[in-house]
């Protein structure tokens, strides 16, 4: 087996093993699901029949995002962290592979709450989406932004013991301007003149956040996973 | 199989300190293929920190390990496929399977164990019966049988054992011993510990003599 | 160095930002393009903070690759690190502090949602949240690993904000974001800017961080 594939096959194995764990147990998913329908009702209870502007809806789409992720991305890290798995997991497999493992879990687990929570907020709200397939892919780009950006975070919460509360005060500068973005495209991906539509900077801001954040902590992931 | 004298452990001035507290200094020692080394000492003389250091978790803050495969230093990054190692806090995935477990590090190791090849592990290590129960049924017992096979699957050139008789009862020392004699045909062991029997399996010793604060 | 802690700093901070207050109060004209004339003088104060601000993560981030690069004696390179983020929190707070000030007079209000503003905003929150990660780890090690880390990870919502939030958002309030960046800014306030505020503030900053690196070495010598 050549170097490369071994890894990837590392890398698939480390993903694999958290989703039949998740799979088995349904603690992130759980705590995710709970938080995007709950909060997503309280909006609808509190909307009471009126239309959300689409100014409004977006914002309020990507907080709910937002907040479910990050109460279920972080665990990916502390439970090797709580379980002591982590030490036993460094000494067999290459970091980097650990890395890309985790955030391939992380990307099923965000790919979870919006396939949840975005129709849900979509008959909540009744926003009128006039083109699906622009809010589609502008989804699914912040949820890559997203997952890239609090996989890294969540290692460094978990090292450092910490919990929710250091999670949202590490996490929520790095994904604030991919917040902003993605509050932006999906204004434009929701508005019905598609004038306001260009994809290059709507989707691409995102996958180039997401990309540069998934290349930073490639770099940076050995260092802190590392450190005992 | 010949002895395979290719492998080799040596320390050089080790020192570690956590905080104002130096655990040991300048520990100095070497291993060789077919040897089988005791780490002994007090509670608290970092017996185990300095397995972790040996096998690459921690960092001395002086000094350095070297392991010399093949006649050739290796740096830490290429030590990973030469190591296996047993402690107590090495967790496990409570909610996975013991032949989950095996598949799981022998994948990782870039080795495929089918169900086969995984059970008949289990079954060198005791834990024929139990191979289909999730971890978090395990006994303290069962679990270090398994960290044990866990940590022999790739026929690692360096063992590291770090109280191995740990919870076990005597099947359990006699699997140790088993595996431990099959290590000498293949490379280095190092045993960390205070309890004499597992201190007794090993060619030399090396005291360590606890911190004077 | 007994006693005299970079005093040469000291003093040539002292001339130049003393030379800075007369150059901004009294030697420059009110500009005329804005509402408050006389207010257009804080530029002189608020401009060079941001830099400093800037200047200080750029100098973090370089001494966080020295502590990810050295397995050993890190302490130094991440007591810098520290001392220049706790630096740019405070400068970025001023820049966010004149800032706002200036956009009261300006613009009537305190705060605009407008680009730049929201960026040193989240800078802001960046070195805030470096120092309370460095709060939550009690290991000096563990701590100096992890901290490198983020606030190197930090660099890439910062290239964001600074290069590519801006275009982004230009679309929306596009008025607001030239009169910041561009604007009538005349020969006077670029020489009492470049020659006597920058200057000023380097030395400030570079006496500040002699300072508060020793204090770390001097804490760190005490407790062994």
């Amino acid at each position: 087996m050549t170097g490369r594939s071994m890894w990837f096959e590392q890398a698939f194995a480390v993903c694999a093993k958290d989703l039949r764990i998740e799979f088995r147990e349904r603690t992130a998913v759980s705590a995710v699901v709970l938080f995007s329908v709950t909060s997503l009702v309280v909006l609808g209870f509190a909307l009471a029949g009126n239309n959300l502007a689409r100014e409004v809806s977006a914002p309020l789409l990507w907080v709910v995002m937002f907040y479910a992720a990050f109460s279920g991305l972080a665990h990916v890290f502390t439970v090797e962290e709580d379980g002591g798995t982590s030490m036993t997991l460094q000494l067999a497999a290459d970091p980097t592979a650990v890395y890309f493992g985790k955030l391939l879990y992380n990307l099923a687990l965000l790919s979870c709450v919006a396939l949840i929570a975005v129709p849900l907020f979509l008959v909540i709200s009744a926003v009128p989406v006039p083109y699906p397939w622009k809010l589609i892919a502008v989804v699914s780009g912040g949820s890559f932004a997203l997952a890239s950006a609090a996989t890294m975070t969540g290692v460094i919460v978990a090292k450092a013991r910490g919990r929710g509360a250091l999670f949202g005060a590490l996490g929520f500068p790095m994904v604030l301007p991919l917040l902003i973005m993605a509050v932006v495209a999906t204004r434009n991906a929701l508005n019905p003149e598609s004038m306001a539509w260009e994809p290059l900077r709507d989707v691409g801001g995102l996958i180039a956040y997401g990309t540069m954040m998934g290349a930073a902590s490639f770099l940076l992931f050995p260092y802190v996973w590392e450190s005992n | 199989m010949e002895i395979d004298a290719t492998v080799s452990a040596t320390l050089r001035k080790v020192s570690m300190v956590y905080g104002r507290r130096t655990v040991f200094r300048d520990i100095c020692s070497s291993v060789e293929s077919g040897s089988v080394l005791a780490i002994a000492g007090p509670n608290g003389s970092g017996k185990s920190t300095l397995i972790k250091i040996i096998a690459g978790l921690l960092q001395p803050e002086t000094g350095d390990v070297e392991i010399r495969f093949q006649e050739r230093l290796l740096d830490p990054l290429h030590r990973r496929p030469l190591i296996g190692m047993v402690a107590p806090d090495l967790g496990l995935y409570g909610s996975l399977t013991g032949i989950e477990h095996v598949q799981l590090f022998a994948k990782l190791r870039g080795l495929r164990y089918g169900i086969e090849t995984a059970g008949e592990l289990l079954a060198r290590v005791g834990l024929k019966a139990r191979r289909g129960d999730p971890v978090r049924a395990y006994s303290s017992g069962m679990r270090q049988r398994l960290r044990l096979a866990c940590a022999v699957l790739h026929a690692p050139r360096i063992l590291l054992l770090d109280e191995p008789y740990m919870a076990l009862d005597t099947s359990g020392v006699e699997v140790v011993r088993s595996l431990i004699d099959e290590q000498r045909r293949r490379g280095i062991t190092l045993i960390a510990g205070n309890d004499e029997r597992e201190l007794a399996l090993a060619d030399e010793r090396l005291s360590l003599v606890g911190s004077s604060g | 160095m007994r006693g005299t802690i970079g005093l040469h700093w000291q003093i040539a901070a002292g001339l130049f930002l003393t030379l800075t207050t007369w150059g901004g109060m009294a030697y420059v004209r009110p500009a005329m393009g804005f509402l408050y004339p006389d207010g257009a003088r804080i530029i002189i104060f608020h401009v060079p903070c941001a830099w400093i601000a800037c200047l200080a993560y750029i100098t973090a981030a370089y001494h966080a690759v020295g502590v990810l690069r050295k397995p050993r004696d890190w302490f130094r390179s991440d007591a810098s690190c520290e001392a220049a983020m706790e630096l740019g929190l405070l400068f970025s707070l001023l820049t966010t502090v004149t800032g706002s000030i200036f956009s009261r007079l300006q613009w009537g209000a305190f705060w605009s949602w407008d680009p730049r503003q929201t960026s040193i905003l989240v800078i802001m929150l960046l070195f805030a949240a470096y120092l309370v990660l460095r709060s939550a780890v009690t290991d000096p090690n563990l701590r100096a690993r992890l901290s490198a880390a983020y606030a190197l990870l930090a660099v890439v919502p910062g290239l964001f904000l600074i290069w590519v939030l801006p275009r982004i958002v230009n679309t929306l309030h596009s008025g607001a974001n030239q009169a910041v960046i561009g604007g009538g800014m005349d020969a006077q306030y670029r020489t009492v800017l470049y020659g006597l505020a920058l200057p000023g503030f380097l030395c400030i900053y570079a006496w500040l961080m002699r300072l508060r690196i020793r204090a770390a070495m001097v804490i760190a010598a005490g407790s062994n």
